[in-house]
């Protein structure tokens, strides 16, 4: 119980830190998760979502937990409570390899000075379910694991299938893991993971039509778009048309993929590089480096997992979809994490060293206390990703409450699926901006949306003549500013 | 063993219940404070000057065209009315009294720029030299050889982009179809002089401007037998005008390649009540 405990106070500190400098923001594709969840179990009419385009698990779990706490609560608390997770198994991993007395505070103010980790505490995503199950798979790979362990380690690789597309790339290191380390007892695992993996991959590909390992084995398919179209109207096609004309399922049809436009090598590895520098404090990079030479010396499997995990990540800045310039981080959480377990290594791997050259306690305590100082004033001082969503500041919460007050039940806002969760928060029905060509639907018939709302992060091109016809009335109804930028909702 | 996964197992639950008390306090919505969330103030605030036209671009582009608002102060919020980035994009060559972003806001407006050139020579210095026919002309010709400049712009790639226009090239298209007789002549030159295809595609989308641009039928009709990119965007903004139909060729179900998709996509949506 002891031990329990001395595990738990770190995870509470991370909680404490993150609640009082963070605040909760929904995340426009989490609420499409949401409703996706809820539609599965049945809670809702599934109307035009496919059910197939969506990972399940983390869907199904927010749709469980809301039915408690209500679904957008439900949301984010998965998202924290994986992160929590997150520094649970971060920490328990590191006491393997070394054990010093502040391992808890270092784990927490490393993580607390990575802006995307805490972004991914506080932001519905399924990104957090993701790491939080790659950590306990690493959590699961070690050399004396019962047999429970192994097969638990399948499930949790299967897990990782149903929770993102790229899924499989993960659940595959694992399961390479597993076999380096158990070699045949790890058929178990492989066994384990086939049992949820195979029944899903059969389900997606009877849905779409031909083998699919991936929920998004479409998106894929319709990348070498990229080159003939602008991205926006682009993405508008794959998210609006899925739903309005059955875009998706045009491109299932699709009997070549064509070129899927990838990078070089060489580039792709570069802009990742570039992403992971801009993103991590240089402090956190050069630890990391620190604590890859440590684990060199004394667990070269755990710095393999890692290596790979980061190699894994950029990986996915080969295809168009992998990267995101607004968000350049995103898809690289992963290798994230792995930087940050690194990073801990490397920051005991100098307090040892200083250890045994006979510094004194009080130094060592003074430098200790010092070096988490300077990470609690990085993750006080950055606010960095939170910028990225319209639904962060205080004007998407006035807005918010502005409709709620103001509009009745029936009636609809428009706005970019970017700026929905305003609208959704609440609790009015939204409508998507669609693609330039669908203006018609957007503007004609049942679907005629009574207001647009439009934020600081869309810009001005909805104001543009391909939404607005030139003899349509539409007047500023509501417009709410502050230091982070601004929401305008105006009436048509 | 068991009584140590018990202890994890209460501390799990408990750590859930103050989660989910945090995450229902962040998002109980706030009182709502005032009837048009300070709409009304902050458009007597821009009109009195009070708020910089930086801090509500959108709102000054809003008013930019209400005639009522006296030109002066209107022309006052034309450097502010322009994206940051084409701000940034665009580099003109201006005197110490010059406004160079304002100027490029008077190209991006047209209605506005013959506002003030009605009003010459009583309009601020910082835009003075709309007067000077020659000068503006050379001006105006540097400006838009330079939005051409910033049309083969390509964005890196951006799954974001769904949040909205995060791509600049793309929105001097989008620009272009608010640009009148001006603007359907630059895109004609994209289409004509563009180096690389997407260039020529933007040409296209600021040709057509889906179904807003009245009378672009014909030329439409003439990029849709393009075997690349052109023939395609061509056909997607043939679909939704009265003036323009698909020829044969551009129905082809070919189906061999994920472009070709476009294609039976605006096949669909043409054909849809």
């Amino acid at each position: 119980m002891k031990e329990a405990l001395n595990s738990w106070w770190s995870v509470g500190l991370f909680f404490v830190l993150i609640a009082f400098t963070q605040s909760p923001v929904l995340n426009p594709d989490a609420l499409e998760m949401g409703l996706v969840g809820q539609a599965q179990l049945g809670f809702m009419d599934k109307g035009d979502l496919a059910l197939s385009h969506y990972p399940p698990l983390y869907p199904v779990l927010t749709a469980l937990l809301g039915v408690v706490t209500g679904p957008h609560v439900a949301l984010i608390a998965l998202n924290f409570i994986c992160m929590l997770g997150v520094v649970f198994l971060l920490q328990s991993i590191v006491k393997r390899v070394t054990n010093p007395p502040f391992l808890g505070l270092w784990v927490v103010f490393i993580g607390f000075s990575l802006a995307p980790m805490r972004w991914m505490t506080t932001t519905a995503d399924p990104r957090a379910l993701q790491l939080f199950l790659i950590l306990l798979g690493l959590f699961l790979l070690r050399r004396e694991a019962s047999s429970r362990e192994v097969w638990a380690l399948g499930f949790v690789s299967g897990g990782l299938v149903l929770c993102r597309p790229e899924g499989l790339l993960f659940a595959g290191l694992l399961l390479v893991g597993s076999w380096v380390l158990w070699r045949r007892v790890a058929v178990k695992s492989w066994g384990a993971f086939a049992l949820i993996a195979l029944p899903y991959w059969t389900w997606i590909s009877l849905s779409v039509g031909s083998l699919s390992l991936s929920s998004r084995a479409w998106e894929l398919k319709g990348a070498p778009l990229l080159e003939i179209l602008p991205v926006r109207p682009l993405i508008q096609l794959w998210g609006t048309g899925a739903n309005s004309t059955p875009f998706r399922e045009i491109l299932h049809d699709v009997e070549v993929i064509g070129s899927v436009p990838r990078s070089g090598v060489v580039e792709a590895i570069g802009a990742s590089i570039q992403a992971l520098y801009a993103g991590c404090p240089l402090i956190v990079l050069v630890f990391a480096a620190l604590g890859a030479c440590f684990l060199w010396n004394r667990q070269r499997f755990l710095l393999g997992m890692l290596s790979s995990l980061v190699a894994f990540s950029m990986a996915l800045y080969l295809v168009p979809m992998g990267r995101d310039l607004a968000l350049p981080l995103i898809n690289l959480l992963p290798g994230v994490v792995a930087i940050w377990t690194l990073a801990v290594c490397g920051a005991l791997a100098c307090f040892e060293l200083l250890d045994q050259r006979g510094l004194s306690r009080q130094l060592t305590l003074g430098l200790t206390l010092a070096g988490i100082l300077c990470f609690a004033i990085l993750g006080l001082s950055s606010e960095g990703w939170r910028m990225n969503l319209p639904q962060a500041g205080d004007s998407s919460a006035q807005a918010s409450a502005w409709l709620k007050t103001t509009l009745a039940e029936d009636e609809r806002v428009a706005s970019s699926l970017g700026s929905s969760a305003i609208v959704r928060r609440a609790g009015r029905r939204w409508e998507r901006v669609v693609s330039r060509w669908e203006r018609p639907v957007l503007w004609e018939g049942e679907r005629a949306p009574d207001y647009l709302l439009f934020t600081s992060v869309d810009g001005d091109w909805m104001l543009g003549p391909p939404l607005f016809e030139p003899e349509r009335i539409f007047e500023p109804v509501a417009y709410f500013r502050d230091g982070q930028g601004w929401v305008m909702i105006l009436k048509i | 063993m068991g009584t140590a996964f018990r202890t994890h197992l209460a501390l799990g639950f408990f750590a859930l219940v103050l989660v989910v008390i945090w995450t229902a306090t962040g998002l109980s919505l706030p009182e709502v404070q005032s009837s048009d969330g300070g709409l009304e103030e902050s458009r007597s605030d821009l009109l009195s000057g009070e708020l910089p036209a930086d801090e509500a671009s959108t709102l000054a582009l809003l008013m930019l065209q209400d005639d009522q608002i006296p030109l002066h102060r209107r022309l006052s919020w034309l450097g502010s009315v322009v994206d940051s980035r084409l701000r940034d994009a665009v580099q003109i060559p201006t005197s110490a009294l010059e406004d160079g972003h304002a100027l490029l806001a008077l190209v991006l407006h047209p209605a506005v720029e013959s506002e003030a050139k009605a009003s010459c020579p009583e309009v601020p210095e910082s835009v003075g030299v709309i007067c000077d026919d020659v000068q503006w002309s050379a001006l105006r010709a540097d400006i838009i050889k330079q939005l051409h400049g910033v049309l083969q712009k390509r964005p890196g790639y951006a799954a974001a982009a769904r949040v909205g226009g995060n791509d600049l090239s793309l929105q001097v298209a989008d620009q272009l179809c608010r640009m009148g007789k001006t603007g359907l002549e630059m895109a004609l030159t994209q289409i004509r002089d563009a180096p690389d295809e997407m260039g020529r595609v933007l040409g296209v989308l600021a040709l057509g401007c889906a179904g807003y641009r009245p009378s672009v039928g014909v030329e439409l009709q003439r990029f849709l037998d393009d075997p690349g990119a052109l023939g395609v965007v061509s056909a997607m903004e043939c679909v939704v005008r009265k003036d323009c139909s698909l020829s044969d060729t551009a129905k082809m179900q070919r189906n061999q390649s994920a472009t070709d998709a476009l294609l039976k996509y605006a096949d669909q949506l043409g054909g849809r009540p």
